[in-house]
């Protein structure tokens, strides 16, 4: 091969290996300082998954469940000594696990005896069309029927998961028909709120707020000043519950 | 086993090119890795392949790629059938094996890359996409070796 195909060669391969370098180290930069800094936290949380897979509280510090409650829907008493802000899904199947497992002791051995009040908040992933409307069917049931119809259709999204729809328009009409007899009288309102999706913003802030809590997926709870991640088991919640009363 | 394949980085234009390469699979593999949406610690997350294994392996298997590229780009330009266009020599480069050797290198190759990005990661997986490009090495170290018994050269 002549030296000036040689060199021809050496040439491309150098502007090709630099022309990919530099993508790659500018998309890693804009991740780093244009990203807002997730990087750093997904290492963080990719090691401590891989190291250890634990059914434990995690401590995480500066962090209180208190300076998330925000305005949203909760059950029990309003001056309980430890508060949970639950970070959840509708779509999601271990936010179901949860509400179908755990749940059920954590409310008879904790919300009902004053000891913990629980307040849901939404957090979306984007990867669940489903749980957005979802969402937002639930916080317009709220505005006419209170937190009790709010629960009472967090528990009727999460028995029939599998069939809430992804379009809001569907949404709208699914849970119209839903939400008869938990206290919402006016559907039309209802379906309006939904299809024009008023508490978007609402949603929005609770999503925010959870991930400026460090809420990585869901289910997430912030439990006092501890951070409980994942469908656990019932001991798990005990566990930093109880923890917390004693403080 | 002579591994010829490795000293073909002693040639600038080839270290170039494995750098290029490589970087540009990790770099893809990464973006499956954060996006990809999966469960960790019994929930939902965004990003649930980001984990201290899946980055080593896509390391790895992004330098394993870009040594194959560069095996075959070196296989192609010795054989000098193929034009002398960038485009033209990556290929071009794909045709000089016999069949014996072309599908086997090709499925291979693009086998271990397609369960490089499009599985969950998975262990089995990951054994089997390094058994893969082993493979595509072996066949291919052979050619740079001449040693191909079934082509006739």
């Amino acid at each position: 091969m002549s030296k000036l195909k040689k060199d021809q060669g050496l040439i491309a391969a150098i502007i090709f290996a630099s022309v990919v370098v530099s993508a790659s180290l500018t998309f890693f930069g804009m991740q780093l300082y244009g990203g807002g800094g997730n990087l750093e936290e997904k290492i963080q949380d990719g090691i401590e998954a891989y190291v250890q897979k634990q059914a434990q509280p995690q401590q995480r510090p500066s962090v209180n469940a208190e300076d998330f409650v925000d305005d949203d829907a909760f059950m029990g008493d309003a001056n309980a000594p430890v508060t949970i802000v639950e970070f959840s899904d509708f779509q999601c199947p271990f936010c179901k696990r949860f509400a179908d497992g755990a749940f059920a002791q954590l409310k008879s051995e904790y919300i009902d005896t004053g000891k913990v009040k629980l307040v849901f908040r939404d957090f979306p992933l984007s990867f669940h069309p489903a749980a957005l409307p979802a969402s937002l069917a639930a916080e317009c049931a709220r505005e006419q029927g209170g937190d009790e119809a709010y629960f009472k259709l967090h528990d009727y999204i999460f028995a029939n998961q599998d069939s809430i729809p992804g379009n809001l328009t569907e949404a709208s009409e699914y849970y119209a028909s839903a939400v008869k007899g938990m206290g919402v009288k006016d559907t039309a309102t209802f379906k309006a709120c939904v299809i024009d999706q008023k508490y978007q913003a609402e949603v929005e802030k609770d999503l925010q707020d959870g991930q400026e809590a460090g809420i990585s997926g869901t289910p997430g709870f912030l439990i006092g000043e501890q951070m409980v991640e994942g469908a656990q088991p019932f001991e798990a919640f005990a566990q930093a519950i109880e923890q917390e009363l004693a403080k | 086993m002579n591994l010829a394949i490795f000293s073909l980085l002693k040639k600038t234009s080839y270290l170039f090119v494995a750098l290029g390469v490589t970087f540009l699979m990790f770099d893809l593999a990464y973006y499956v890795m954060t996006t990809l949406p999966g469960s960790r610690n019994e929930m939902c997350v965004i990003g649930a392949g980001f984990t201290t294994l899946n980055i080593v392996f896509s390391v790895v298997m992004s330098f394993l790629s870009a040594l194959l590229t560069v095996g075959i780009l070196e296989v192609g330009m010795s054989k000098r059938s193929v034009s002398t266009s960038g485009l033209g020599v990556l290929l071009g480069s794909l045709t000089v094996f016999c069949t014996a050797c072309t599908l086997p290198v090709i499925s291979l190759f693009g086998f271990s890359l397609s369960l490089l990005f499009f599985t969950t990661y998975a262990d089995i997986l990951k054994v089997v996409s390094m058994v893969l490009i082993f493979i595509a090495l072996y066949i291919v170290n052979g050619q740079v070796q001449n040693k191909c018994n079934i082509c006739v050269n």
